[in-house]
C-alpha cells in the first residue's frame, strides 16, 4: 500500500525535470564524496609550489591552485566535508528543532512562550551572523563546525515544525483523537506528526542546501576550517588574490558550491511540487 | 409580447483538459425579454455559470472555448465582438453580480471607489458627479450612511450589505441585463428575501432584464417570470414558472420539484433522484437517461430535441417526441 | 493600531537585551586574553595586571555584563583593542557604508525581483516563466562571495569598467554629508563623484542583491499567481476593466501586500551578506570591519558591531511589521 503511493509520488516527481536534475546533481556528489580516494587523480595536499596557479591541464584537469596543488582532487575530497557537515548539523538540528516545535506547539502556553522568545532572540541575528558569533566563541574545525551550524539552524527547524503542529492541531482528527481519551505523546506521535513529515522532509532538504552554502562562507572567510582541508569556500579564499592571472582557482570550487546547493534546493522544491497536494491539480493542455 | 433583449442560439462552450473535452454549455437556447427575469436553474456543475460567463465572454480561455453559437445582444452577436468592444459592454450595458460577495470585492479598495470605477469607465461624469452618483446608488440599494460608508472596505460590511454593494456595482451605469451568478446562496434566508425583493424592485424601477443563476427553486418561485432548468450542459426545459411548477414535463424536472420538502404534505421519506450528477465529458444518448425513472431504449442511444408543449413551454424529452 | 505599534516595540526590547547578553558571553568566552590583546607583544606581567584590574576583569560575570549595559547604552561600547580609538565612533564613521550597500542592493533585488516575479506570473508556464524560476533558483544557490569574485574578473580584470575596491577613488574630493556618496554627490552637484561612487557601488550591490533577487521574484510570482485566481479579479473584469489596470490596478496591490513581509527578512540576508560581500570588494562598512576584527581578536569592535547590525535588524522588522498592518486594509481597520 504505501509502496504503490511512493511508487506514484516517484513518478509525479520525475515529470519535473528540475527535480529530477536535482536528485542527479546530489547523486553524483555523494558518489564523488564516497569514492574520492579511487576518483582523485592527484594527493589533495600535496604542495608543489613549481606547478603553482596552473590552469586546466591534460595533468590537472581543473588546474592547480596557489600552492601548486590539484584543484580537482581537492573538490572531490572537499565534497566529504560539505556533505558530512551539511547532513550531520542538519540532522542534529533537526531532532533539537522537533523536540522544541513539538512542545512549543502542542503545549502552547508558557513553555510556547519561552520556546518562541529564545528562537526570536536567536533570529535577531542577521542571516549567518549567529554562526559567526558562535565560531567565534568554538573555534575552527570540522566537529565544532557541525555543532556551529547545527546550532545556527535550530531555531528556524523549531518555528516551522511549530507552524506545522499548530496547523494539524486544530483539525477534527485531533479533536476525535482526545475525545477517545487517547494520550498526548501517542497523539503527537501516531497521529500529528506522520501528517508533517512530509513538510518536515520538504524543510529539512532546503536547509541542507543552507547548511553547505553556510559552511562554505565561514571557510571563505577564514573562520571555519583549518588549512590544508580542502574546503570548498576556503579554497576559493586561497585563490582570490590570484583572481587576475588564476580564475579557475576561484571558479572552480564555486562551481562544486553551486552543484551542491541547488541540487538540494531543486530536490527540496520538487518534492515540495508533489507532497503539497493543492499544486497537483492541473486543469490545462 | 415584449421585445427580445438577448437570444441565445446553440451556445457551446467547451472546456479542453488533460483529462478530455469536458462540455460544459453543449448547445443551449435562450431568450431574455426587456423587463424579465429568467431563472436559470440546475445543480452544481451543470454548466449554469458557465452560460453567464460565456455571454459576457469571461470564460478562461486556455482551457476553456466558446466553439459554437451566437449570443445576440439587442440584435447583434455578441461573439462576433472584440475584447475592446465587450469591455464597453461588461459593467455598461450588461452588468454580472456573483456568489460570493466577500472574495468578489477587492479588500484593498474602498467600496466607494469600487463602485465610481465602474461609473468612470461607462460614462461621461466628472469629479463630483461621480461622488454623488456613487452615493445615489448606495442609497438605491439600501446602505444606510451611504456618505461614511463609502470610505469603508469590504470586511467591514456584513454579507448582505456586500452583497448589496456588488449590486450597486453592476447597475451604477444602468445596465439592460443584469446577469446574476447565485447572488443569494452565501447568504442567511432573512438577508436572501431582502436581496431578492431588491432585485425585484430593479427590474420595477430601472427595467433591468435579469437572468438569475441559482440552484434553489424557491428562489425561482419567488422571483422569476419563465425558468430554464439546465442539466449537464442542456436545457431539458424551459418556460413559464407558474407552467413549469405546476405542470413539470421533464422527468428532472419533475424530479427536482419533487425533492422539495412541503409542509402541506405528510411523507415520511424526501423523495430524491438517484445517481449523482455525471462529469461533464459526455454520455451516450440523453445525458439524464442513468438518472431517469421513465427512460426508453431510445433515451441510450440519441439526444432528444427541444419541443414545444404549450405556450412558452419546450421540453428535451423522448417521452414527449 | 497605535496598540499594536506600542506592543511590537515593547517586544524588542526584552529581545535586544538577550541579544547583547549573548554577545557579551560569548565575547567574554572567546580564546584571548582582553588584557594582553589590548596591550600587545611586548609587556610586563605587572602591565598586565594594571589593565586588568583597570578593565574590570576579576569581577564577577554579572557585574561585568551589567557594567557593559550601562556603558552601551550611554553609548559607549568600549575601546578598540587595535586601534584604541572608541568602538561607537568608529562604527559611525563605517555605518554609512554599509547602508548604502545595502540599500542600493535591496533596490536592485526589489525591482528585478518583482518585475521578473510579476512577468513570470502573468506568462504562467511560458519559457520566460521556466526560465527565470530556474535562474532564480540558481542564483539563491550561488555563493555571494562567488559572485562577487566572478563579477570581478569579468568586469575589473577582464572588461577594465569598474574598480576592484573601496568606495571612492582617492583624487576625487567629495563633501560627504550623510555619508551615503552617492548622495552626497547629487546634493553637492559633484558629477565626477557621482559617477565614480557609482562605479564602486555597482558591482558590491549587484552581487550582494543575488542573494535576494531569487527569493522575491519566486514569492511575488506565487503572490501574483493566487491574487490573479482570485474573485474580485473576476469581478473587475466583469466590470469591463481594462486587463492593464486589471493587473497594475486590481492585482498589484494585493500581490506586494505579502510581498513587504518577506522584505524583512531580505533585509537580514542583506546585512548578512554584507559581512562577505564588503570582504570581496574590501568596502570599508560594517561587515568587513567585523570580520577583520575577528581575525585581529578585537573583541569590543567585534561586540559593538554585532549589536549594531543586530538592532539595525529588529529595527527594520520592526518598521516592517508596521508598514504591512498599515497597507492591509483588513488588518488597519480592524
Amino acid at each position: 500500500m504505501i509502496l504503490t503511493k511512493v511508487a506514484s509520488l516517484w513518478r509525479l516527481f520525475n515529470r519535473n525535470r528540475l527535480a529530477a536534475a536535482g536528485v542527479y546533481m546530489v547523486s553524483f556528489l555523494i558518489l564523488i564524496a564516497v569514492f574520492a580516494p579511487l576518483l582523485a587523480p592527484h594527493d589533495a595536499v600535496e604542495q608543489n609550489l613549481s606547478r603553482s596557479c596552473k590552469g586546466p591541464s591534460l595533468e590537472y584537469l581543473l588546474g592547480t591552485d596557489e600552492f601548486g596543488r590539484c584543484i580537482l582532487s581537492r573538490i572531490l575530497y572537499g565534497s566529504r566535508i560539505s556533505l558530512t557537515i551539511g547532513v550531520t548539523s542538519i540532522g542534529m538540528a533537526l531532532v533539537v528543532g522537533l523536540f522544541l516545535g513539538l512542545i512549543a506547539g502542542y503545549y502552547g502556553g508558557i513553555v510556547d512562550g519561552l520556546i518562541m522568545r529564545i528562537v526570536d532572540v536567536m533570529l535577531a541575528f542577521p542571516y549567518f551572523l549567529l554562526a559567526i558569533a558562535i565560531v567565534i566563541l568554538l573555534g575552527p574545525g570540522i566537529f565544532n563546525l557541525i555543532i556551529t551550524i547545527s546550532i545556527y539552524s535550530i531555531p528556524t527547524f523549531a518555528r516551522v515544525i511549530r507552524g506545522l503542529v499548530l496547523s494539524q492541531k486544530q483539525r477534527e482528527y485531533i479533536e476525535a483523537a482526545k475525545a477517545f481519551g487517547e494520550n498526548d505523546s501517542n497523539i503527537i506521535f501516531r497521529y500529528l506528526l506522520p501528517n508533517c513529515i512530509s513538510s518536515i522532509i520538504v524543510y529539512s532538504t532546503l536547509r541542507v542546501g543552507s547548511a553547505i552554502l553556510v559552511t562554505s562562507i565561514l571557510g571563505f572567510l577564514g573562520l571555519g576550517i583549518t588549512p590544508p582541508t580542502p574546503e570548498w569556500g576556503a579554497m576559493l579564499s586561497g585563490g582570490r588574490a590570484y583572481l587576475r592571472a588564476a580564475p579557475h582557482i576561484v571558479i572552480f570550487p564555486g562551481i562544486a558550491i553551486m552543484i551542491a546547493v541547488l541540487g538540494c534546493n531543486l530536490i527540496g522544491d520538487g518534492l515540495r511540487d508533489v507532497l503539497d497536494p493543492r499544486l497537483r491539480e492541473e486543469v490545462l493542455k | 409580447m415584449r421585445e427580445v433583449l438577448l437570444e441565445v442560439v446553440n451556445l457551446k462552450t467547451y472546456f479542453y483538459t488533460q483529462k478530455g473535452i469536458v462540455k460544459a454549455v453543449d448547445g443551449i437556447d435562450l431568450k431574455i425579454h426587456r423587463g424579465e427575469i429568467l431563472g436559470l436553474v440546475g445543480e452544481s456543475g451543470c454548466g449554469k455559470s458557465m452560460t453567464a460567463y460565456s455571454i459576457i465572454r469571461l470564460v478562461p480561455t486556455p482551457p476553456g472555448r466558446i466553439v459554437e453559437g451566437k449570443v445576440l445582444f439587442e440584435g447583434e452577436d455578441l461573439l462576433k465582438k472584440s475584447q475592446g468592444e465587450m469591455r464597453t459592454i461588461r459593467g455598461g450595458k450588461i452588468s454580472m453580480i456573483f456568489q460570493d460577495p466577500m472574495s468578489s470585492l477587492n479588500p484593498v479598495f474602498k467600496v466607494g471607489e469600487q463602485i465610481s470605477e465602474s461609473i468612470r469607465l461607462h460614462q461621461d461624469l466628472r469629479g463630483k458627479s461621480i461622488k454623488r452618483r456613487t452615493i445615489e446608488m448606495m442609497e438605491i440599494v439600501r446602505i444606510p450612511e451611504a456618505v461614511t460608508r463609502a470610505e469603508d472596505y469590504p470586511h467591514q460590511f456584513s454579507g448582505g450589505m456586500r452583497q448589496r454593494i456588488m449590486i450597486a456595482m453592476a447597475v451604477s451605469c444602468n445596465p439592460v441585463l443584469l446577469l446574476a451568478d447565485e447572488p443569494t446562496t452565501a447568504l442567511d434566508v432573512t438577508i436572501q428575501a431582502q436581496i431578492l425583493e431588491l432585485l425585484g424592485e430593479l427590474r420595477e424601477k430601472l427595467q433591468t432584464s435579469i437572468l438569475l443563476i441559482t440552484h434553489d427553486l424557491g428562489v425561482v418561485a419567488e422571483v422569476c417570470d419563465r425558468v430554464a432548468v439546465m442539466y449537464c450542459g442542456r436545457i431539458v426545459e424551459y418556460g413559464n414558472v407558474v407552467t413549469i411548477f405546476r405542470e413539470p414535463a421533464h422527468p428532472y424536472t419533475k424530479g427536482l420539484l419533487g425533492a422539495i420538502p412541503r409542509i402541506d404534505e405528510s411523507r415520511e421519506k424526501l423523495q430524491t433522484i438517484i445517481g449523482t450528477v455525471p462529469s461533464l465529458t459526455g454520455l451516450m444518448g440523453c445525458q439524464f437517461h442513468p438518472r431517469c425513472n421513465q427512460a426508453i431504449d431510445i433515451c441510450r442511444k440519441e439526444q432528444p430535441e427541444s419541443r414545444v408543449m404549450g405556450r412558452e413551454h419546450t421540453v428535451s424529452c423522448f417521452l414527449y417526441n | 493600531m497605535l496598540t499594536y505599534i506600542a506592543k511590537r516595540i515593547s517586544v524588542i526590547f526584552p529581545v535586544l537585551l538577550a541579544v547583547s547578553l549573548i554577545i557579551f558571553l560569548i565575547m567574554h568566552f572567546a580564546p584571548g586574553d582582553p588584557a594582553a590583546l589590548f596591550l600587545g607583544q611586548m609587556v610586563t606581567p605587572e602591565d598586565l595586571e594594571k589593565v586588568r584590574r583597570e578593565m574590570g576583569l576579576d569581577d564577577p560575570l554579572h557585574i561585568q555584563y551589567l557594567r557593559y549595559l550601562k556603558d552601551a547604552i550611554k553609548g559607549n561600547l568600549g575601546i578598540s583593542y587595535y586601534t584604541k580609538q572608541s568602538v561607537l565612533s568608529e562604527l559611525v564613521r563605517l555605518f554609512p557604508a554599509t547602508v548604502e550597500l545595502a540599500v542600493a542592493s535591496m533596490v536592485i533585488a526589489l525591482l528585478v525581483g518583482i518585475s521578473a516575479g510579476v512577468i513570470s506570473a502573468l506568462k504562467q508556464n511560458s519559457i520566460f516563466d521556466n526560465v527565470s524560476m530556474v535562474v532564480a533558483l540558481g542564483g539563491v544557490s550561488m555563493p555571494v562571495f562567488w559572485v562577487g569574485l566572478i563579477l570581478m574578473w569579468v568586469f575589473s580584470f577582464k572588461l577594465g569598467w569598474t574598480p576592484i575596491s573601496g568606495r571612492l577613488a582617492v583624487q576625487i574630493d567629495l563633501k560627504q554629508i550623510t555619508g551615503l556618496f552617492v548622495i552626497d554627490s547629487i546634493i553637492t552637484g559633484n558629477i565626477a563623484a557621482l559617477r565614480d561612487s557609482l562605479r564602486h557601488l555597482i558591482l558590491p550591490a549587484l552581487s550582494l542583491a543575488t542573494i535576494s533577487m531569487g527569493i522575491i521574484a519566486r514569492f511575488t510570482r506565487s503572490s501574483m499567481l493566487e491574487v490573479i485566481r482570485q474573485d474580485y479579479i473576476r469581478t473587475a473584469r466583469a466590470k469591463g476593466v481594462s486587463e492593464a489596470l486589471v493587473i497594475f490596478k486590481h492585482a498589484f496591490k494585493n500581490a506586494l501586500i505579502p510581498v513587504v513581509t518577506v522584505v524583512g527578512l531580505q533585509f537580514g540576508l542583506l546585512l548578512g551578506g554584507a559581512v562577505v560581500t564588503e570582504t570581496v570588494f574590501s568596502w570599508p562598512g560594517i561587515g568587513n570591519v567585523i570580520i577583520v576584527s575577528i581575525l585581529r581578536r578585537d573583541y569590543p569592535m567585534v561586540q559593538g558591531a554585532l549589536l549594531l547590525l543586530a538592532l539595525l535588524y529588529v529595527i527594520i522588522n520592526l518598521l516592517v511589521d508596521v508598514s504591512y498592518s498599515y497597507l492591509d486594509p483588513r488588518i488597519r481597520y480592524r
